[in-house]
């Protein structure tokens, strides 16, 4: 009873003191959209409900998507919005979401990740060591033997175990790494195809990544599997739709093994193949789109046979898996933002990163927000940066503008833009492009780099990981990257271990 | 912009004003070697050619040469200017840089060298003189020259003077001189053998070929990372190199210079 009197007075005087607080702010500051807008969100996350349980849970991975990436992604999909105001006011989808956290990328030989170890992380619950997939850091790197019994249980494994329905999709090759960790082990992330399997690696049975794809037991297949890489399938006595020679050394057919293995499976390799698909009466979809890489974003409709949208695979791969009334597992890869970046490229790795967002939208539409689990993360960031005072409003890919709207100039008295690189085949030696009459929006430019490399590289600091939907609330802080296994993991019950 | 003969290596920035010398520059190359044509089996496809290149200083006095090796077949042309590496374009819009005694290759797709703020014109790769530029030279009297009638072409295109010896039946060039301030380049058809398809596959076949794409995510690779360490000395370097890492004429692959 004394307990009782002692909370309801300490709810009063927190009562009095918000009142009282609120009453000496004076009118233009209470009265701000600002103001506003920001107290209702921190209302809204007041009345926030957290529920434990996913039924189902898709994972959005932006490969090479650091939150510069994210930042510049945003301001540069809100310039394109009719009566933008200036467009840093717009947040992504996914950056609505009520849970975030950040993630700490390193691999456990590297200060700087690639992709290979950071989906291992993400997949498996264990940090390893770059280039390998799926297998643990004690294993060396291309080399098979020394991977026998070091091989990890993926997200994919468990889910399958647990008789969910599971897929992975990918802007890049579905054998790329990223895409890779969540369905093989490997010592050596360039083993795709068997052509690719160096003679150690033949003699210990080692098997290259598209066959591992394929050649899974029903039980534990994938429903879906989406991306590029149709080459790593086919022979390389075949030529494929689009003219294109297969790498596959060994004579296997594995589009065939496919729908020959697998219950009402289909293989599809362009646009109009895949838009004729009929989800209801599909259970095992394998789509190839390129030879290699699918294009980018800023490039699809160019292709020679026409591929579909990350957002296109992303609600189709949905349609198939949520028959499973027991649920289903989803990883979704945009695996271009990272080659955008590579190249120095602003421009593509941002449309891209704007098409993971779409795809994200068109997710949180096409689920019930109380049973699946939606998070959006990247592998790694990349040394790209937002720089100089560029006014409110000023092109994100532009030329920087002060805020009395004359051109901004460095120290050698040429203009700069906002967007730029640490390293990377921008880089300069000498003297400076003056870009004064280049236009710098256009989407093939390359962005000024400090130093010179072939290749722009990744960055070490830290990215980010998004999160709504039941057992979201378990993403906050900063986190080591194999955390999200273990989120997934408890949200989904997929029994990797007891919490 | 300048019209520019093809990829790296080839193309040259020199000078000058004079067709006299330039014109000196083609006698001096006629009578380098005999000509050796097998006229009778040739076809635009599936052929084998040899050009002799000279490149010459605003005075018209020849500063290099060498010889380029160019090399049809229905999927592709393959361009051979040096040991150290040739390049191959296909018809879809790839490029290839391939270095022989490492066995590697390097594929840059059409999206990859739009990243790289490089734009091409692929029918100019496949006959040397793009139809566009041929189309807006003047035409002048037809020669002949061993068993191939030649049409003949003259003109200026971004301050560069242009003279063409056209074989229409091959659609290349028998002769083309490219003149401007600070100097000349002048290309003569030197051989012209024909060339199974079979034959011309077999020089790009066991090359352990990288995506451009890739090259980022390849650094543990010490042929990789070479390039990407030490692959961009020059200004405004596009992203071809060769096999000491050194970058090639950014200027090659830019349709517009930035």
């Amino acid at each position: 009873m004394i307990n009782m009197k002692i909370v309801a007075a300490l709810v009063s005087c927190s009562l009095v003191t918000i009142t009282a607080n609120s009453a000496v702010l004076p009118s233009n500051q209470t009265d701000s959209e600002w103001f506003k807008s920001s107290a209702l969100k921190v209302t809204e996350k007041t009345q926030q409900v957290n529920k434990e349980k996913a039924k189902n849970v898709i994972l959005f991975v932006g490969d090479g998507m650091g939150i510069s990436t994210l930042t510049a992604a945003r301001i540069f999909q809100g310039q394109q919005i009719e009566g933008n105001m200036g467009g840093e006011e717009n947040f992504l989808s996914f950056e609505q979401f009520p849970h975030t956290a950040l993630v700490k990328t390193y691999n456990t030989n590297q200060q700087t990740p690639d992709s290979a170890g950071t989906m291992t992380a993400m997949v498996t619950g264990v940090k390893s060591k770059a280039g390998v997939l799926s297998v643990s850091d004690t294993s060396l790197r291309a080399n098979c033997l020394s991977s026998k019994g070091n091989e990890l249980t993926t997200l994919v494994d468990l889910a399958n175990a647990k008789g969910l329905s599971t897929g992975v999709v990918s802007t890049a090759r579905i054998t790329h790494a990223t895409p890779a960790a969540a369905y093989s082990n490997t010592p050596e992330r360039g083993w795709e195809a068997d052509s690719n399997l160096p003679a150690e690696a033949i003699t210990n049975e080692c098997k290259d990544i598209a066959y591992q794809l394929v050649m899974r037991d029903e039980d534990n297949a994938l429903n879906v599997a989406l991306g590029g890489g149709r080459r790593n399938f086919i022979p390389d006595t075949i030529t494929d739709g689009e003219d294109k020679k297969g790498r596959r050394s060994d004579g296997v057919d594995l589009t065939k093994s496919w729908t020959d293995n697998l219950s009402n499976a289909a293989y599809v390799w362009d646009k109009t193949g895949f838009d004729a698909i009929d989800t209801a009466s599909t259970d095992h979809l394998l789509g190839l789109f390129n030879s290699s890489h699918m294009e980018y974003e800023a490039d699809r409709m160019d292709d020679t046979a026409g591929e579909p949208s990350l957002t296109e695979m992303t609600t189709k791969s949905i349609d198939i898996l949520k028959k499973n009334d027991q649920g289903y597992l989803l990883i979704v890869e945009s695996g271009r933002i990272d080659h955008g970046h590579h190249a120095g490229n602003a421009h593509r790795a941002l449309m891209d990163a704007v098409e993971l967002s779409n795809a994200v939208q068109a997710a949180i539409d096409s689920t019930d927000p109380e049973e699946t689990l939606i998070m959006v993360t990247a592998d790694h960031s990349h040394v790209f940066t937002i720089a100089g005072y560029p006014k409110r409003g000023n092109p994100i890919l532009g030329l920087v503008h002060n805020v009395d709207g004359n051109l901004a100039t460095a120290k050698d008295g040429k203009p700069y833009t906002t967007l730029g690189y640490t390293n990377g085949p921008g880089a300069v030696v000498g003297l400076r492009d003056d870009l004064s009459s280049v236009d710098t929006q256009e989407k093939s430019f390359k962005q000024q780099a400090l130093i010179p490399m072939g290749s722009e590289t990744h960055a070490g600091e830290d990215i980010s990981l998004h999160a709504t939907g039941p057992g979201s609330h378990l993403v906050q802080g900063v986190i080591e990257q194999n955390v999200i296994f273990h989120i997934i993991n408890q949200a989904q019950s997929l029994g990797g271990t007891k919490y | 912009m300048k019209y520019s003969l093809l990829s790296t290596a080839i193309l040259l920035t020199v000078s000058q004003n004079c067709f006299a010398h330039s014109e000196g520059i083609e006698e001096a190359v006629s009578k380098k070697e005999v000509s050796r044509f097998q006229c009778a089996q040739l076809a635009p496809t599936n052929i084998k050619l040899e050009y002799d290149v000279i490149q010459s200083d605003r005075f018209g006095t020849p500063k290099a040469s060498y010889s380029m090796r160019l090399i049809k077949n229905q999927h592709q042309v393959i361009y051979q200017t040096s040991p150290q590496t040739f390049e191959a374009w296909d018809k879809n819009g790839e490029y290839i840089r391939y270095f022989p005694e490492e066995r590697r290759s390097i594929t840059y797709r059409p999206s990859d060298l739009r990243s790289l703020n490089i734009s091409y014109d692929l029918l100019q790769q496949f006959h040397l003189v793009s139809p566009k530029l041929k189309s807006q030279l003047e035409r002048g009297e037809n020669t002949q020259a061993s068993c191939f009638q030649l049409e003949q072409y003259s003109g200026q295109q971004g301050g560069q003077n242009l003279k063409l010896k056209w074989i229409a039946s091959l659609a290349l060039p028998y002769q083309f001189s490219i003149t401007h301030d600070h100097g000349s380049v002048h290309y003569q058809l030197r051989d012209a053998s024909p060339m199974t398809s079979d034959k011309a596959n077999t020089i790009t076949q066991g090359y352990h070929d990288l995506d451009f794409a890739d090259v980022g995510d390849s650094e543990s690779d010490p042929f990789i990372a070479k390039m990407i360490t030490q692959g961009f000395i020059q200004h405004g370097s596009s992203g071809f190199y060769d096999t000491d890492g050194n970058s090639l004429s950014d200027e090659a692959h830019h349709g517009h210079g930035h």
